[in-house]
């Protein structure tokens, strides 16, 4: 009791962050089965069978993993590389216009991106204007392309700021300023401290918020929905279109992929979590 | 070269930005023009009188996610100080990653079936709690990033030396904190902020947010209609932020 | 604190409480006199899509301020449509709530269609409507939805068919038909495309019709045969023009208004609409330029009707009925009818009307750019069963997208 009352504020904690999720997995798993659901009529595995049948399905994994993937890797190297320069020529300036796409919520970045990027954009008008281009159909295909190069750029233009913002607090936290001064001073080299001393606090640091932002990227839907190809298509969209297309009884295979897909995460976060590195203690 | 990097990354941050005012602005959107637009505000007037209470909903709004965010951070703060001191804290505090491994989508649909059970739908309490429910535990993901082995140390000593709780709290802990409560109120706050997809299952599209009314013009309607409610949703925080910041960072220098 | 924490739990359980019923459960036995009385002073909340500001404007205008002042009847609008309409509903039900959170919604078709599935629908209720004498029931495109006949179980609220829209200063001659239309896109490439979403499919139902060679190909339920026959050759249709179409036809806009913005922005060279007269409705607002014209090909485009449901669990069953029988009104459709105001066209039968109804009907402002109803009627077909929509949402994936 003694330890209850000590650790009860961690055991609220632990409600409100378990409790629902649990619920909801039970619920998605119930309804995938036919146990749960209106339209339900006992156990069954149909819709797990279709689901793994499906081609489309599966490659919406694949999908979602390629473009987060990238996004994340390219955010990262470029936070990176802007938190190097940053802090060694620091100015409050070039910092404050990086807290705007922080003002974005992801459907009006897709939108606005569309028409930046789309081949009757911004971009293609000003081409046309400077003479680079005499017809909508001479600008380049940047949305709805097949490499998704208009949804990395938007969720780029999303990740890549908290990434920097992130780097810049780690290495002010950390007194790396400090550091490096002595560093230098001991005849160190800048290659030298940015490989083995800038890089791995930052990351060592930072990889939490990384990891959080993956997953807050596998689970987007408006980007992907505006900026993507019809197929492949990404989990969510896989999922919304097996939830709200006039067939009723799709409705359980959406909650079959959200079971794979909440399994596939859960995994995931534990096999992170046994790593010795990644222990958060 | 670095010259270049500047302008290309002033290019990426402001083009989305510039894109929508004009949409929203622009009289004619016809291929290719741009720099011989007339411009127009009638996209504004009619949003503004096409539908009631848009200042209704921007109060509302700014009420939700200042009530969320606010009891967000303070729970962020206590629950991580516990977690901090507690045995087997720290492992608990991987559980915060819980509600984001299920697809949002899905989240919202599962929501939506306890908290009908509950009678808690379409109601402004019912939306604040269900986006409690993973803003909070966001919050206390922030916040445990504050407990360092050198702020503990801190506050350790004063008691040590005789300090009561409350006078570490108020002296000790705050001060170095104010920072960290300004973030995690300012992250929570604009989840809330943004929030479209669960306010929507939960209220029923009875609770009326600004994000809910914009959405629909975003989503469904032309494109300068969905700019003006895109800029709608983006003016209020940008200003709130501006403001937050000038006051914040000034008192920070002071101090 | 652990009691502090419990007692805010439970403020905030108990103050999430359950909608107040207001009427009485068995509506249908009540007198027109009895329900009007019990309406006055309830509050009604009506689901519907508010995508449009002057619909929107129309009803909160105008709908709203009227039900207030002559029934005493508080209507408050929310947005959403088709499948969160399905979605809140079918989720109340599945958690056993009894008074739903909704009273009444906009629907059509396919919506119908679902919320008969799950049966949430109150009704039959509109041979109660006084002002059901109106109603245009002999037009069969007002009393079958989706090859349902509606019986009762919904109110018609407007009309509207399918219309191509184009650019007049691009496009001189729009194709007519399915033959003339794979020439121009195969001359045109780039310049076609079919929303992958309601509207899209509502194309692809009218060309199935087209290729059954009859208007009447697919009257009557669902045929899996005579749907495999026909799909089959509209599969080999698309497919043969899929390398011509909008960005090679790797990708199909998400949704009617991103289709819309193509067609501005010269893209492609047109857009649909399920709304004849939208096109005269989108120049008023500055959106379309006043060079755009909307037109029914001869192949023929579905024409149907949308309708006013009412929720089965709804507490305020009288209070909805009472708005509905508003909105059916001449006045209310009168309005609604106007190009300025909305352009939808009216439910009623404009010959039963009384006094100089008949007259302001048939003197509304014409249109401008939308086609005249009078000459578009000849090509209207009639919507399908809806499980030729689920099938065609299903098979345009798998035999177009995926291919």
């Amino acid at each position: 009791m003694q330890g209850f009352k000590k650790n009860s504020a961690v055991f609220l904690f632990i409600a409100i962050a378990v409790v629902p999720v649990l619920c909801g997995f039970i619920y998605s798993l119930l309804y995938s089965v036919g146990l749960a659901g209106l339209l339900g009529k006992g156990f069954t595995l149909e819709h797990w069978e279709k689901l793994l049948a499906s081609s489309d399905g599966l490659m919406s994994i694949g999908y979602t993993f390629y473009l987060t993937i990238t996004t994340i890797a390219l955010s990262m190297i470029m936070a990176f590389a802007y938190a190097w320069y940053h802090f060694r020529q620091p100015s409050e300036r070039s910092v404050s216009k990086l807290y705007l796409p922080l003002l974005f919520p992801p459907l009006v970045a897709g939108m606005a991106w569309y028409f930046v990027l789309s081949p009757s954009g911004l971009l293609s008008r000003w081409s046309y204007a400077l003479g680079f281009i005499q017809r909508v159909e001479d600008f380049p295909r940047w949305v709805n392309d097949d490499f998704s190069f208009g949804i990395i750029l938007t969720q780029f233009f999303l990740v890549f700021p908290i990434f920097t913002l992130l780097f810049l607090n780690i290495s002010k936290k950390e007194n790396l300023r400090e550091l490096y001064r002595t560093a230098l001073h001991l005849g160190g080299d800048k290659r030298y401290f940015f490989k083995n001393i800038f890089l791995p606090i930052l990351w060592s640091k930072g990889k939490w918020v990384v990891v959080l932002y993956a997953i807050f990227l596998m689970g987007t839907y408006e980007v992907t929905l505006i900026l993507g190809q019809t197929n492949p298509r990404t989990i969510t969209v896989f999922i919304m279109e097996k939830l709200s297309k006039y067939n009723l009884n799709d409705i359980p295979q959406a909650h079959a992929m959200s079971v794979l897909y909440s399994t596939m995460m859960l995994l995931f976060m534990m096999i992170l979590f046994r790593l010795k590195n990644w222990r958060i203690a | 070269m670095r010259r270049l990097l500047q302008i290309v990354l002033l290019l990426l941050v402001l083009l989305p930005a510039v894109v929508l005012l004009w949409l929203s602005l622009a009289k004619e959107i016809g291929y290719p023009s741009f720099f011989d637009s007339s411009f127009t505000f009638d996209f504004w007037k009619n949003v503004f009188t096409g539908g009631e209470g848009l200042l209704k909903s921007l109060l509302w709004s700014l009420g939700i996610a200042f009530f969320v965010a606010m009891v967000s951070t303070v729970f962020g703060f206590i629950i991580s100080k516990k977690i901090a001191s507690s045995d087997f804290g720290q492992r608990s505090l991987q559980l915060a990653y819980l509600p984001y491994l299920i697809a949002p989508v899905v989240l919202g649909a599962m929501l939506q079936f306890y908290f009908t059970r509950l009678g808690c739908t379409g109601s402004v309490i019912g939306v604040m709690m269900a986006q409690l429910i993973f803003i909070m535990p966001y919050a206390v993901l922030v916040f445990s990033g504050f407990w360092t082995p050198h702020i503990k140390q801190l506050a350790f000593q004063a008691t040590t030396l005789g300090a009561s709780n409350y006078y570490v709290l108020q002296h000790i802990v705050l001060p170095v904190a104010r920072s960290w409560f300004f973030l995690t109120f300012s992250q929570c706050f604009l989840i809330s902020w943004f929030e479209y997809g669960i306010t929507e299952l939960i209220g029923v599209g009875k609770v009326q947010t600004l994000t809910i009314k914009s959405m629909v013009y975003v989503k469904e309607s032309s494109p300068q209609y969905g700019a003006v409610a895109a800029c709608m949703m983006i003016i209020p925080v940008l200003l709130l932020f501006v403001i937050n910041s000038r006051v914040f960072l000034k008192k920070e220098v002071e101090g | 604190m652990r009691y502090g924490l419990l007692f805010l739990v439970s403020i905030i359980l108990a103050s999430c409480g359950n909608t107040p019923q207001d009427g009485d459960s068995d509506v249908s036995k009540k007198s027109w006199e009895q329900i009007a009385a019990d309406a006055k002073g309830q509050t009604v909340t009506m689901m519907m899509w508010q995508g449009d500001p002057l619909i929107n404007k129309y009803m909160t205008d105008f709908v709203v301020p009227q039900v207030k002042s002559k029934y005493n009847i508080q209507l408050n609008i929310v947005g959403g449509q088709g499948n969160a309409i399905v979605s809140a509903l079918m989720s109340e039900m599945e958690a056993g709530k009894e008074k739903s959170e909704l009273d009444m919604m906009w629907i059509n078709g396919e919506t119908f269609f679902q919320l008969r599935e799950i049966q949430a629908l109150h009704g039959p209720f509109v041979e109660q409507l006084p002002n059901n004498k109106f109603l245009n029931w002999e037009n069969e495109f007002i009393s079958t939805d989706f090859q349902q006949s509606v019986n009762g179980m919904e109110c018609p609220w407007g009309n509207v068919q399918m219309a191509w829209i184009y650019d007049s200063t691009r496009v001189q001659q729009p194709p007519m038909n399915m033959a003339q239309l794979a020439q121009w896109v195969k001359a045109n490439p780039g310049k076609f495309t079919i929303p992958n979403e309601f509207t899209g499919m509502t194309l692809l139902k009218a060309w199935l019709i087209e290729l059954s060679g009859s208007k009447d190909g697919l009257k009557g339920p669902f045929n899996e045969a005579r749907y495999k026959e026909l799909s089959e050759k509209l599969w080999t249709y698309i497919n043969d023009i899929k390398p011509y179409m909008w960005n090679e036809g790797k990708s199909f806009p998400a949704g009617v208004s991103q289709l819309h913005q193509l067609l501005v922005s010269g893209e492609v060279a047109f857009s649909l609409s399920n709304n004849d007269a939208e096109v005269d409705n989108k120049i008023l607002q500055g959106i379309f330029p006043k060079t755009f014209k909307a037109y029914v090909p001869s192949g023929g485009t579905i024409q149907n009707s949308h309708y006013l449901g009412i929720v089965s669990r709804s507490a305020h069953k009288e209070a909805a009925m009472v708005v509905c029988n508003f909105m059916i009104s001449p006045e209310a459709q009168f309005e609604k009818m106007k190009p300025d105001v909305w352009g939808d066209a009216t439910v009623l039968n404009i010959d039963k009307l009384e006094g100089d109804w008949k007259e302001k009907f048939n003197n509304i402002p014409g249109r401008s750019n939308a086609p005249k109803r009078s000459e578009i009627q000849q090509y209207a077909l009639m919507e399908p069963a809806a499980e030729y929509m689920i099938r065609l949402f299903e098979d345009f994936r798998k035999q177009v997208i995926e291919k």
